[in-house]
């Protein structure tokens, strides 16, 4: 499996959240928050039975130059595999995604960086 | 001999059995506004898809014998959450349909149920992944005392062939999910619903 975008993942997750932002009309050049962060682990196992990824990602919030938020977040996630290879690698592919919204999703659920943005 | 045609047919049979995972997510950037789209109803709504839905699995025949799994809900979502805020002032995704706070926080005055069918075929007896896809799109809009204003519905289509879907085997589940979605804007936007008093923190 390899990243789609600039073959990195870090640069994924980053899309990802460009994406959503840019759905949901949020996202700016010219704001004064910025949202930064560094992948530190990230996990994918097409294995025979149950694939399972995880991702380990250090976020940062920026507002006006100052950090309001550093914190690591991580999840795990698991889905039903097989044992055909030509099965199991695109579930996998189709899994991974999965992955990144909940990643997403727990980030911005966290009160502390929802206080972060305000 | 034998004993490696019997391996031979239980691979094949275990092979069969096996449905392909495709991700039938449209082309996003296709379904956004353009100058030809007319303007947005003054009106915010919410969408609803239970979480069973969203992580409902259909498997659906694609050629060859073979099958093929998609998520329509999952797939769709962001797609259908992209057409409505083209057809309405704003959109807001509720976690229930009677997310009293979500409804008031954010001035909605209708609630939208998607309903979604995908179905697919191939003429291709020679590869699995779908030539024909189908998406039935359905949308029950109530207002907030649930009673049902209307219920559009439209059957998106997308076809691929070989040539084309031999790097993307999902081809043909994205051009009919864009094709539903594309189809509902135009049918929402030249219904448009009378305007319905949004509800205020203060009712």
């Amino acid at each position: 499996m390899v990243s789609p975008y600039a073959d990195s993942y870090a640069a994924y997750v980053a899309e990802a959240i460009k994406q959503e932002l840019t759905t949901a009309h949020k996202l700016s050049p010219t704001a004064d928050l910025e949202l930064s962060g560094m992948v530190i682990k990230n996990d994918v196992d097409a294995a025979i039975g149950t694939g399972r990824a995880n991702i380990e990602v250090r976020m940062i919030v920026k507002k006006a130059g100052k950090v309001n938020y550093d914190q690591v977040k991580q999840v795990s996630h698991q889905w039903d595999s097989s044992f055909a290879g030509m099965v199991a690698i695109p579930r996998a592919m189709q899994e991974y995604p999965l992955m990144i919204q909940k990643l997403l999703a727990s980030l911005y659920a966290a009160p502390a960086f929802l206080t972060a943005i305000k | 001999m034998k004993l490696f045609k019997l391996a031979a047919c239980l691979l094949a049979a275990a092979l069969a059995g096996c449905a392909h995972p495709l991700t039938i997510t449209p082309n996003l950037a296709k379904l956004e506004r353009d100058g030809m789209t007319p303007p947005r109803i003054k009106a915010k709504v919410g969408y609803y898809i239970a979480d069973n839905l969203r992580s409902q699995e259909v498997t659906t025949p694609g050629g060859g014998g073979d099958k093929a799994t998609s998520a329509p809900y999952r797939d769709v979502e962001a797609g259908l959450y992209i057409m409505l805020g083209n057809v309405f002032d704003g959109v807001t995704r509720l976690n229930s349909p009677s997310d009293r706070d979500a409804i008031r926080s954010n001035g909605i005055s209708y609630i939208i149920t998607p309903e979604i069918l995908a179905s697919s075929s191939s003429s291709s007896v020679l590869t699995w992944p779908p030539t024909e896809f189908h998406i039935d799109l359905l949308c029950k809009i109530t207002d907030l005392d649930g009673k049902l204003l209307d219920s559009p519905k439209v059957v998106g289509h997308g076809q691929a062939e070989w040539a084309e879907f031999k790097g993307d085997f999902a081809l043909s589940g994205k051009r009919a999910a864009e094709d539903a979605l594309v189809q509902m804007q135009r049918k929402l936007l030249a219904e448009r619903l009378a305007p319905q008093a949004p509800q205020t923190a203060a009712q």
